[in-house]
């Protein structure tokens, strides 16, 4: 395993494990990276704002 | 088995016409003398796996375009084939084409496209001496931590946004309670705060009281109904109403003035011209990225000419990393001139309001005319912010605190204008009173509704920026372990690689750390002192041997899947003592790879043969030699031959400059045998000796040192002939008339006597250089993996 995927595979156990961030945001920014995507700040900044909307819906049901 | 090159083809490229050399797998050894075509092989193997010549990059005036092509041919000439073993795969480069990589390569071309398996002397110290984001750059990307780190930068950026969002919606809450405070004439920092304020006025007033703000509203109407139809009561009510409006300005000078020295700072890194060029082709440079990831084609978008697009895309990525290192400073000041932007517009929302609401009160002109020339003012003096929001001038802030003054004083001055007019109205007391309240009451209610909307916004940022927060932080500690944690094992191999270059030296502890996002801070512990730049106290020689350690840590833990290494003429400061570390960590270390070394020095040359030979792996490489050069035939190229073969040569056609031959010979030999006794020597700075200082220091030392055995008997009386025969040396040396008068025989006599001195302190047995050792108290072999190891015992 490559140094970059050795960081990818710590960065995403680390979130998974962080209850601050949504499953959504998590979800997204893995395929994100899995798809060879280019994570720019207008991504960030939208899996964000799904995530936390998600995270919201959810709280309500 | 691993891939090896087996012969590289080179036409029309870069002083090579066209030529052939077959390495059959084995490593390469080409030494030639200055202007013979040696470093063009060197070009032509970058050009054919990068692309590109680095050293013609980045150069007014030249490029690979223009001067990669051989005097006379053009760029549609320009080939090189290289074939690799095994499966005797030809590939191809042309100007045009690039090598069609098949599977079997792939990782191979993956490790060489980087270009990290070149080391030429000019690129030695860019390890050493660069800033640290540079040296990051130039080791990052062999690590292939360029992605991961545009990844960490656009982080970064995500959290730093929805920071100033953030923190401008905490100061605009602050703001909306400084101006409550003002208007309520007492500190209020919560809703429940305003409210007790609020009571406090109406109690004073004589008028009910409220139980929450929501009641405000409905309790003013109530008081309003009482002033109904009386206009001047009305007229008197705007009037407080724009009074209160003005109390409500805040010109928080101490606050902007100190965020505009803060971006000043900032600013004056930024205004360099290159650096402004760097950063206006950002957005041209994101734009043919994205366009270039999406082409797939290998035509330019633009004129449709014929491009790498692979190679052009990872051009436009590395010149992207300097620019958002530059951009990262210019992002901090655009959020320092966004908050004084923001503040700055505060003052001309509410006062460029109150001017032509008071336009009814004749009694107010003159003193709106000059609040209108200061709305002016503040907003001429908002493209200065503009300005230095885009980095490309500072704030001038001695005319911003002028103006700023000027604005307080007007503000206030203002406030006593209208007030004393509103005292000036023929109504009743009563109903001043009840308008001012209600008045009051209205803007109040105003300004908790904007507070109660911010705090919801703040909140939903608030929860957004505790994500990026965390994405970003823990992004950044596990990128800086990891990487830090491949540079803990790099620094123990470069240590380690150092010490056996320079053994029992005052310089060690080499540390590398990832102290910052995109850089590596290099430091080495000199004489006792820790944490030094390896150029405090480093020499030339010392740092060019760190550069060689770092280069090669590299290509061991990185290039795994690629055994070719090329140095391109990388020892020149290097003395030869600490040359014969170099030859030994070569062959311990990398015995493995495909080695290419070129060089124009004999004694280099000289040295690594023999230590081939001493390590029996001389059958592992071509030993060639690049004798001359013309611009029709480019290079020669023939077989190496060894310096006593070619005085031989000479001897046997009746050459007498065999005997110059010989000289240099001599002092080679005489400077190893020096090195090999420890023999003390006049200290030169230079380490430039004289023939003369090394014979006498060399036999002096061989005298006392060596002790019996017949050996010393034997090296007394190489030297002794040698020294009869000297004096043939210094006739033919200086074009002495007296040349003429000797014979080839005399001059045989004494190049023999100067190889039958060198040779007389090689190991029988394996042919490695003797050495004297000061533990052991004995000379011997210095070759340790040789079998029978010639020994002799010294006192």
């Amino acid at each position: 395993m490559g140094i970059k995927e050795e960081i990818f595979e710590l960065f995403f156990s680390a979130l998974e494990g962080e209850k601050e961030v949504p499953e959504l945001t998590v979800r997204e920014l893995k395929q994100l990276k899995e798809c060879g995507e280019l994570i720019s700040e207008a991504k960030l900044l939208g899996l964000i704002e799904r995530g936390c909307q998600d995270a919201n819906e959810n709280k309500e049901d | 088995m691993p891939t090896r090159i087996k012969k590289i083809n080179i036409s029309a490229f870069r002083g090579i016409p066209d030529l052939e050399l077959n390495l059959n797998g084995k490593g390469l050894l080409l030494k030639g003398d200055n202007g013979t075509g040696k470093s063009s092989i060197v070009d032509a193997l970058e050009f054919f796996f990068c692309g590109r010549v680095r050293h013609l990059e980045g150069v007014q005036g030249v490029s690979l375009q223009r001067h990669g092509p051989h005097i006379g041919y053009s760029s549609n000439d320009v080939k090189v084939c290289v074939t690799f073993d095994p499966g005797e795969v030809e590939l191809t480069r042309t100007f045009n084409v690039e090598p069609a990589c098949p599977e079997i390569l792939r990782e191979y071309f993956g490790v060489t496209q980087t270009g990290v398996f070149i080391l030429r002397r000019a690129q030695i110290l860019e390890f050493i001496i660069s800033q640290p984001a540079e040296r990051f750059r130039a080791i990052g990307n062999i690590m292939g931590l360029e992605d991961l780190d545009n990844i960490e930068l656009a982080m970064m950026h995500t959290r730093d946004n929805l920071e100033v969002d953030f923190n401008g919606k905490s100061e605009l809450i602050k703001n909306s309670f400084r101006q409550l405070s003002g208007i309520l004439g007492k500190e209020v920092k919560s809703e429940v705060e305003v409210l007790g304020a609020l009571n406090d006025i109406l109690k004073a007033g004589g008028l009910p009281l409220i139980k929450s703000l929501g009641e405000a509203e409905r309790h003013a109407e109530k008081m309003l109904q009482k002033a109904k139809g009386q206009e001047a009561v009305q007229r008197v009510g705007r009037l407080e109403r724009l009074s209160l409006e003005l109390k409500s300005v805040v010109v928080d000078k101490e606050g902007i003035v100190k965020a505009s020295d803060k971006a000043n700072e900032k600013i004056k890194g930024l205004l360099g011209e290159q650096r402004k060029k760097e950063m206006s082709v950002a957005a041209l440079l994101e734009v043919g990225a994205k366009v270039l990831e999406g082409w797939g084609e290998n035509t330019c978008p633009l004129c449709q000419q014929e491009i790498n697009g692979g190679e052009l895309l990872e051009r436009i990525r590395v010149r992207l990393g300097t620019v958002k290192a530059l951009s990262q400073n210019a992002s901090e000041v655009r959020r320092e001139c966004a908050g004084i932007k923001q503040k700055l517009e505060e003052i001309l929302k509410t006062l460029g309001g109150i001017v032509p609401k008071s336009k009814e009160f004749g009694e107010l002109a003159e003193n709106n005319e000059v609040l209108s020339e200061q709305i002016d003012s503040i907003r001429r003096f908002m493209k200065s912010i503009e300005t230095a929001g885009a980095a490309e001038g500072i704030i001038p802030v001695a005319t911003l605190k002028e103006m700023l003054t000027r604005t307080q004083e007007l503000v206030g001055s203002s406030i006593k204008e209208y007030d004393g007019l509103f005292d000036a109205q023929k109504i009743m007391d009563a109903e001043k009173e009840v308008l001012r309240v209600v008045a009051l009451i209205g803007q109040t209610k105003s300004i908790v509704e904007n507070i109660s909307k911010t705090n919801m916004e703040l909140k939903s940022t608030g929860r957004r920026l505790a994500i990026a927060r965390n994405i970003y932080s823990k992004f950044t500690s596990i990128k800086k372990n990891k990487v830090q944690g491949i540079f803990d094992i790099m620094q123990a191999d470069i240590e380690k690689y150092y010490g056996l270059l320079h053994p029992g030296d005052a310089h060690k502890n080499i540390r590398m750390r990832s102290t910052k996002r995109a850089s590596v801070e290099l430091k080495i512990e000199s004489f006792g002192r820790k944490d030094e730049d390896p150029r405090a106290y480093g020499s030339e020689g010392h740092l060019d041997s760190l550069g060689l350690c770092i280069f090669l840590v590299l290509v061991k833990k990185f290039n795994n899947a690629c055994l070719l290494v090329v140095l391109d003429d990388v020892v020149t400061t290097v003395d030869v003592g600490h040359r014969e570390n170099i030859c030994r960590l070569l062959i311990e270390e990398f015995g493995d790879k495909q080695l290419v070394i070129t060089t124009h020095e004999g004694l280099w040359y000289e040295q690594l043969r023999s230590h081939h030979r001493a390590a029996k792996v001389d059958g592992n490489f071509s030993y060639i030699a690049a004798t001359k050069w013309d611009v029709d035939a480019g290079p020669t190229i023939r077989p190496y031959k060894p310096r006593w073969g070619r005085i031989e040569e000479k001897l046997g056609d009746g050459d007498k400059s065999a005997g110059n031959d010989a000289r240099s010979y001599m002092e080679w030999a005489l400077e190893s045998i020096c090195n090999a006794l420890e023999s003390p020597i006049v200290f030169r700075s230079s380490r430039e000796w004289n023939v003369g200082e090394l014979f006498s220091s060399a036999k002096k030392r061989a005298e006392s040192l060596i002790k019996g055995n017949g050996f010393k008997e034997k090296v007394l009386k190489a030297f002794k002939e040698l020294e009869c025969t000297t004096i043939y040396a210094n006739i033919t040396s200086h074009n002495n008339p007296l040349a003429e008068e000797l014979s080839i025989d005399e001059v045989g006599n004494f190049c023999r006597a100067v190889h039958n001195l060198y040779c007389t302190f090689l190991c029988p047995n394996c042919g490695s250089m003797l050495i004297y050792s000061r533990n052991f108290k004995i000379i011997r072999c210095s070759n340790t993996k040789c079998d029978k190891p010639f020994e002799v015992k010294a006192s």
